[in-house]
């Protein structure tokens, strides 16, 4: 493979980079907003709002992305058309509605590890229940939920590739079309999985740089590890749980 | 009125589950009044405490302020009435915790100002100034812009006593406020305590302090099994109890 060759595949790389870039930031933003509105539906006092998101969280796990993108694709393709909908914004939504699912009940468990004594504590002043959860306990439960949202970024940047299964001319989508006419796989395969690389390791520090940041700002106990600069990334965590225990194996 | 009740409980019982923790107790609380909260562990003391800030919601029972109805239970009434009835009275009924319950990421002067800006509607300048004030009656002026974090647990428990002063209440409830302390600490509390009930500050305090009950009570009272065993002054009470149990428990306490 010669430069000049290199060279000319380029604009082509990057302007797919772009695309999953464009696919990457839009589906995490709605993944953030839908997973935050997914996690206080599901600690709501009232108890068929708990049911029903319960339900749809259940369901929303169970199905893989892949198949949510074909079914959403080509199974509803017809009514799709009609609204105008196009590829891009399919695979957005497919991406962000299954992520949010997952990142729902991370957000839901970093709200949910703040003890019963800082509930009783503010509504023992007289708060409500809306002043104790933006006062008190949310700004609390995000450090926690801090370096998950970042990993899910992560997670989202691997997944944009699956849009190229539903013709987005993303990264992945593009790179194919690429080693159909120049018989290079290996070449183009390892230039794109070089670029995921240099996108994902990054985000994966920044995640922890970032915790121990609002940790600061917050005035809440740094955890050690953190503390230490030692960076732990625990991508494809999906819940708290998991990502404690992922990190005490590390650890120990 | 000297003697006017604030806070007045009737047939109060809870039951978590099948477990009958309060079973039947008349309470009332007087203007000015110390009622100090003895017994052994699962008496049904804290429950009772919680009950009278509608932190815990009665089983059954009838919860009186300034002599006015608050709530009746069991209640048929839509929750939602029911929370903010709950919330108008919490504004003047202010709680200490044993595990002093400060928000960990604000500033002890924050914290302080929390209730009276968002809860009294207090503007922020007014809060910040009252609130130092109420620091600086605890002690604790120059650590206004720590977390609680760095501070001591008696440091932290002087300033959830300050946050509960802000809030203007008309009584403050303890629920074992020295109980999480190092025995070192305890004096440093107690001595805020006994400075609040010289100025005359309605309280009701659920604690093993015995020592702090004799001196500071104008009441005691005495539970066990979710019962009021006994009920009386300091001299009833720790000089010539009618129960043996109550001898029983007290002597527990003063030798532990």
């Amino acid at each position: 493979m010669s430069l000049t060759e290199l060279e000319s595949w380029m604009p082509v790389l990057l302007q797919g980079l772009l695309v999953s870039l464009e696919l990457t930031a839009v589906a995490s933003l709605l993944t953030f907003a839908f997973a935050t509105m997914i996690a206080l539906l599901r600690i709501s006092p009232l108890r068929p709002i708990r049911l029903v998101t319960t339900a749809f969280v259940d369901l929303d796990r169970s199905v893989p992305l892949l198949a949510l993108l074909i079914f959403v694709y080509f199974g509803l393709g017809k009514y799709l058309a009609f609204l105008g909908l196009p590829a891009f914004w399919v695979a957005v939504l497919a991406i962000s509605v299954n992520e949010a699912a997952y990142l729902g009940e991370v957000y839901r468990a970093a709200i949910e590890s703040i003890s019963q004594e800082q509930w009783d504590a503010a509504t023992s002043l007289g708060l409500s229940r809306r002043q104790t959860l933006a006062l008190v306990i949310l700004p609390q439960a995000v450090p926690a939920g801090i370096p998950p949202t970042v990993n899910d970024v992560i997670y989202i940047l691997k997944a944009s590739s699956l849009a190229s299964l539903v013709s987005v001319n993303e990264l992945t989508n593009v790179s194919t079309q690429l080693v159909s006419v120049t018989f290079l796989p290996m070449q183009i395969y390892m230039t794109i999985g070089a670029m995921y690389l240099a996108l994902t390791v990054p985000l994966s520090y920044f995640a922890r740089w970032l915790e121990v940041y609002v940790n600061r700002r917050l005035g809440l106990r740094v955890p050690p590890e953190a503390a230490h600069g030692a960076v732990v990334p625990i991508a494809g965590a999906t819940d708290l749980s998991a990502a404690v225990s992922a990190k005490d194996a590390t650890d120990a | 009125m000297p003697d006017e009740p604030i806070l007045e409980m009737r047939g109060l019982r809870k039951t978590f589950g099948r477990a009958e923790v309060v079973c039947g107790v008349d309470i009332v609380v007087r203007r000015g009044e110390k009622v100090c909260m003895l017994g052994p562990s699962g008496s049904g003391k804290t429950t009772t405490l919680r009950c009278l800030n509608l932190l815990t919601e009665p089983s059954s029972g009838e919860l009186y302020f300034h002599g006015q109805l608050v709530g009746r239970w069991p209640s048929g009434r839509g929750s939602r009435s029911a929370a903010n009835d709950a919330q108008r009275l919490r504004r003047h009924v202010s709680m200490v915790f044993q595990h002093f319950g400060l928000f960990p990421h604000l500033t002890a002067l924050d914290n302080v100002t929390l209730g009276p800006v968002h809860v009294l509607g207090m503007n922020r300048r007014e809060a910040a100034e009252r609130a130092r004030a109420l620091l600086r009656r605890v002690g604790l002026e120059q650590f206004a812009e720590k977390h609680p974090a760095t501070l001591s647990g008696g440091q932290r428990q002087r300033v959830a006593i300050a946050r509960a002063m802000a809030m203007n209440p008309d009584v403050i409830l303890f629920d074992e406020p020295t109980s999480a302390l190092d025995p070192e600490m305890v004096g440093e509390v107690l001595s805020i305590m006994e400075q609040l009930a010289s100025d005359g500050m309605t309280m009701v305090i659920v604690t093993h302090e015995t020592n702090f009950a004799r001196h500071v009570a104008d009441r005691v009272v005495v539970m066990e099994n979710g019962v009021i065993l006994e009920e009386g002054t300091p001299v009833d009470i720790f000089e010539r109890p009618t129960q043996r149990r109550t001898r029983e428990i007290l002597r527990a306490r003063v030798q532990a």
